[in-house]
């Protein structure tokens, strides 16, 4: 029976030229706009290498320093905290701490690479981490390996440098012990990786280094508000997602155990959500309940017009096939049969569409990559960042699962108002209509 | 004429529901993009005050307190301020720059900016702050409000704080204000000893244009308690002479000058040319986003429009071959039947954008639209909604070109026989 | 075979009211071959198609096969048609994106039956109004005789106790017109299907067994 649609499907594109090329451009425009959408949705939350665990990760970020009622100090977290608060906590499965680019920036300025006695001093991303973020992330080392917590706990300046900062340097990758001076400092290579992609923003740079082997950031100071607040991301990766509510408590009851050691203030935290969540919340600056309305409300008026427009397009189409559905009918089609033939030819008109909307759709999301895949960071840095899009990104069967369930659901927007209209007309009457 | 191709709109109805909706939603979302376009071309056709031409901004960068050729400094030593003025120094000894300036926070084309409330009687504005030395005004080349050259703010920022023109406007409702005094709170108050030419931050600022310079000297470092790592946030740039080529200019100025541009633990790590940073400025800031996406809305929609009137009337010519055969046969030429399509095109736009006018009209009522450049008049509503009505009929008379060219080439015979 | 009793059909509008059949009795036999002739508007068209569950009476009963069909919904009656009756019609209502194979396995598409058995059951149908050569053909390469016959290829290709043929040879030549015919009786003769055509030709009503006549919705003879 299919296969029946499938060939007079194909006839009836073969037939009608004009009517399946704009049809054909239609749901491919439609399609391609909904897509961007889904495949930035997509890029920007499952899990890609190397954040392979998103979908169990939160980050916790926002802290204040509060004195009385009326000075208020707002930044991350500081290592004081994180020992005495957040690294003995149960719940996670894994806690690493880092300090992005951005932030570092600020404490030890720009940061520039360079072998002793080279010419080259290639401007680099440095980020300090532990090693506990080594696990938690999913790099792909192409020789040696990373810093482990030996290394963090004794101050080593070890540092992982990405594919092209070693190319750039050494000209090769193969660079295992070699020695290269940070801002003048020397660190011995530990590990080469290949480049990871700004879209992963959580994790990019081009120099990872312990944090400890940064005076600034090792230190914790005896000023209370110093040693509790900092520069410090702290990374949790859950058993699972469901555990969020349990970290969450065992979160509060650790900061309320943490103020009653302090005798100047309080911390009072902002409470850290699941990461697509929080993704959510720092795009759009509000909660994720009104930002997935107004998501949808846009996704509706993209597939609505386009909608409409199918929709008269396929009237006009159905009107020509009335005299054919008389004749399915009289020959024992009931119309529920029928309506799942209109809806079902309808898709099968929709692929070629679906698939050249879902191949400009990856142009549209490549063309304004830095803007719909960037963020503050990389907008802080000028879009001078490596925003390369990997094609396991872009080509997988989750997207083409969202591909196929939108041309699904246009399909029924489109179709379903003339398919029941044109089976509304009386057998006879459906007949009788042949010559306009 | 018009009587009969209503006549023909409403028998073809059913047909013409659905174009008519669409037409409908795509006028409205089209009236707001249009309004936005137009307000942007507004804006960014006003002068930003600030010339970037052949300006460069050099990059300060500073040891770690790890690295073996650190030098430490004594708490409370003037050292590391005096290498900093000899960076300067030395910048400004290079025989191809104008002039060389230091500024605090206080860069055009920048997220960055810090600001304070000022008073006057009972009107107070949050200006921005810019803490710059003098030769600023040269390097960007700033004039008085009342004109003049440049070189005359560079005389009188010693004195006292110089405002903008726009920051004049807003207090004392006049420009003409150097004497006057204004506040930061009821007892502290300072000189007024400039105007300058209104400022913008970048081409799409419409906001924080109130701007307020004041001396960047040891003092303000004193005041502002800068050690030697934030001095290193201090912003050098300078201007090269007229006639210097820009090509390449920053690469060459870093060779010659890599030796010498090194004091203390600060260095010279990068000079850009400002063009650079503007235009980097306007590709990520959030404005340029918004008219890209914008514009590929708009764009999204237009297609749409022009597929559904180009679907809707190939149809109609393929069923109405023998009502046009009959009225080729009673004497109607080529051109009259395009003319009828086409006009049958547009009274469905004209009819179409009735409704769609009203529901804008409210929404601008509702003050909806963003008056940050001009305030919601009818005499903008009707530009807008012209601009709009054009862009839509242009793309109707474009979709309806094929169609009616195919309707057009029908032999009458063969038209009729169709029937 | 089909019995039609006290049938009466109205088409009513705003203004008028217009009745098409009025006080219908009739009683087809099965295998009989019958011809409904009268002039244009007559209600020969709104007879045949009530007979063959395409409309239905405003009042009365058809009963076909034994079975009073007046209150079944879509599904029943599409599947009633499905099994018991076949359809030529004037203008042959081929569908022109499909080919001829394509065009006779529609009505058992509508079955369960297996798209092997399908094909060979139009292909044999196909072969016995002699167009075995054309399978592949669409029906806007045929002529107007050819499509009428891949017509009723696909009316008896379900095995219908009943064919209804709405003015079969009303396009046709007269020779193409004869052809289509003597198909019709061989159906009849040889297979004993029960026919019921509306015709305009009196030389063709004059070869079934049986010739009624309408005027104004009624039978006049």
């Amino acid at each position: 029976m299919y296969k029946q649609y499938i060939k007079q499907a194909w006839q009836l594109m073969k037939q009608n030229r004009f009517f399946s090329t704009v049809y054909v451009i239609g749901t491919g425009l439609a399609i391609s706009m909904v897509m961007v959408m889904a495949v930035v949705y997509h890029i920007r939350t499952a899990n890609i290498a190397p954040e392979v665990h998103r979908d169990r990760m939160c980050y916790l970020s926002s802290l204040s320093y509060v004195q009385g009622n009326m000075s208020r100090n707002s930044h991350s977290y500081g290592l004081r905290t994180i020992k005495e608060c957040i690294l003995p906590m149960t719940t996670p499965e894994l806690i690493a701490i880092k300090v992005g680019p951005m932030f570092l920036r600020y404490i030890v300025g720009d940061s520039y690479l360079q072998i002793p006695g080279g010419d080259v001093s290639p401007k680099v991303s440095l980020m300090a981490t532990n090693d506990s973020f080594w696990q938690i992330y999913r790099f792909r080392f192409l020789v040696g390996k990373p810093y482990d917590g030996a290394d963090v706990s004794s101050s080593l300046s070890r540092a992982v440098v990405n594919e092209k900062t070693a190319r750039k340097l050494f000209g090769k990758t193969d660079v295992i012990n070699e020695t290269v001076l940070l801002n003048g400092v020397e660190y011995s290579v530990c590990g080469v990786v290949a480049d990871v992609s700004a879209i992963t923003q959580d994790v990019y740079a081009d120099v990872w280094i312990p944090y400890s082997s940064i005076p600034g950031l090792s230190e914790v100071s005896s000023v209370e508000q110093r040693s509790s607040l900092g520069p410090f991301t702290v990374c949790v990766l859950l058993h699972s997602p469901r555990d969020m509510e349990r970290f969450l408590e065992e979160w509060r009851q650790q900061i309320k155990q943490y103020n009653t050691t302090l005798a100047d203030g309080k911390l009072e935290g902002e409470e850290p959500l699941m990461y697509t969540r929080n993704m959510l919340h720092l795009l759009f600056m509000q909660d994720w309940k009104k930002t997935s309305f107004i998501l949808f409300f846009v996704l509706l008026l993209f597939l609505l017009v386009p909608a409409l427009n199918l929709s008269g397009l396929n009237m006009s189409h159905m009107h020509d096939r009335i005299p054919e559905l008389g004749v399915r009918r009289a020959f024992g089609a009931c119309k529920g049969v029928l309506l799942m033939q209109l809806l079902t030819e309808n898709l099968l008109l929709m692929l070629p569409g679906g698939i050249a909307g879902l191949l400009f759709s990856y142009l549209l999301v490549w063309l304004l990559r830095n803007l719909l895949l960037g963020s503050f960071i990389t907008m802080m840095s000028g879009g001078a960042m490596d925003m390369s899009l990997s094609l396991s990104m872009l080509v997988n069967m989750q997207v083409f699962g969202y591909a196929f369930l939108i041309c699904l659901v246009l399909n029924l927007l489109s179709s379903i108002v003339p398919a029941m209209r044109a089976l509304r007309i009386h057998i006879t009457d459906a007949l009788a209509n042949t010559t306009n | 004429m018009i009587l009969h191709i209503l006549k023909l709109i409403k028998t073809n109805l059913h047909g013409n529901i659905w174009v008519l909706v669409e037409l409908l939603v795509v006028f409205v979302v089209l009236w707001f993009t249009t309004d936005y376009f137009l307000m942007r071309g507004i804006l960014a056709n006003r002068p930003v005050g600030f010339d970037v031409e052949n300006v460069y901004k050099v990059t300060l960068s500073i040891r770690p307190a790890n690295a073996p050729s650190f030098v430490k400094y004594e708490d409370g030593s003037d050292e590391p301020r005096q290498n900093l003025y000899r960076i300067v120094d030395r910048i400004k000894a290079h025989p191809d720059v104008e002039a060389v300036c230091m500024s605090y926070v206080a860069l055009p084309y920048t997220f960055s900016n810090w600001g304070i409330d000022i008073y006057h009687d009972s009107i107070h504005v949050p200006a921005r702050c810019l803490n710059v030395t003098p030769e600023y005004f040269k390097v960007f080349d700033i004039h008085p409000a009342s004109g003049g050259s440049a070189e005359e703010l560079v005389r009188r920022l010693p004195e006292g704080a110089i405002v903008s023109a726009t920051a004049a406007q807003e207090l004392f409702g006049r420009t003409d204000v150097a004497g006057e005094r204004y506040y930061t709170s009821e007892s502290e108050s300072y000189p007024i000893v400039a105007v300058s030419e209104p400022l913008r931050n970048d081409e799409y600022a419409t906001n924080g244009n109130i701007q307020l310079f004041g001396l960047l000297d040891e003092r303000f470092i004193e005041a502002f308690r800068l050690d030697e790592r934030s001095m290193s946030y201090m912003d050098i740039c300078f201007r090269t002479r007229r006639g210097v080529n820009p090509q390449g200019f920053a690469e060459r100025f870093m060779k010659e000058t890599k030796q010498s541009l090194t004091a203390g633990n600060y260095w010279v790590s990068e000079v850009k040319p400002y063009t650079e940073i503007r235009a980097s400025f306007l590709d990520n800031s959030l404005g340029t986003s918004g008219q890209k996406v914008l514009s590929i809305i708009s764009g999204f929609f237009l297609v749409n429009v022009f597929l559904a009137v180009i679907g809707t009337f190939w149809f109609r010519v393929n069923r109405r071959r023998a009502e046009l055969g009959l009225r080729m046969a009673v004497g109607s030429t080529h051109r009259g039947i395009r003319g009828l399509m086409i006009g049958e095109g547009l009274m469905l736009l004209f009819l179409a954008s009735v409704p769609a006018l009203l529901v804008c009209g409210n929404l601008a009522y509702m003050e909806i639209l963003s008056t940050d450049v001009m305030p919601v008049s009818v005499w903008r509503f009707a530009v807008v909604s012209l601009l709009s009505w054009l862009a839509l009929a242009f793309v109707i008379i474009a979709a309806c070109w094929y169609p009616s060219q195919r309707a057009a080439r029908m032999a009458p015979a063969e038209a009729l026989h169709y029937e | 075979m089909i019995k039609l009793t006290n049938l009466e059909k109205i088409y009513r509008t705003k203004e008028i009211e217009t009745v098409a059949l009025e006080n219908v009795n009739l009683e087809v036999q099965k295998g009989e071959f019958l011809s409904i002739m009268g002039p244009s508007g007559c209600g020969k068209s709104t007879l045949l198609n009530i007979m063959g569950l395409l409309d239905s009476p405003t009042s009365g009963m058809v009963e076909i096969n034994g079975v009073n069909t007046v209150n079944m919904n879509d599904k029943e009656l599409a599947a009633f048609r499905n099994k018991q009756l076949g359809f030529v019609f004037q203008s042959f209502h081929l569908i022109n994106s499909l080919n001829v194979l394509d065009n006779v396995e529609l009505p058992l598409l509508y079955r369960k039956v297996s798209a092997s058995e399908r094909r060979k059951a139009a292909e044999a149908v196909l072969e016995k109004v002699g167009l075995s050569h054309r399978m592949r053909h669409f029906p806007t390469q045929l002529s107007g005789g050819q499509c009428q016959r891949v017509a009723i290829a696909r009316a008896i290709v379900g095995n219908p106790y009943i064919i209804l043929a709405d003015e079969p040879t009303g396009n046709l030549d007269s020779k193409m017109g004869i052809e289509v015919m003597e198909l019709l009786h061989q159906l009849n003769k040889e297979d004993g299907r029960t026919i019921v055509m509306v015709t305009h030709n009196e030389q063709q009503a004059q070869q079934t067994s049986r010739t009624i006549r309408f005027f104004d919705g009624r039978q006049v003879q």
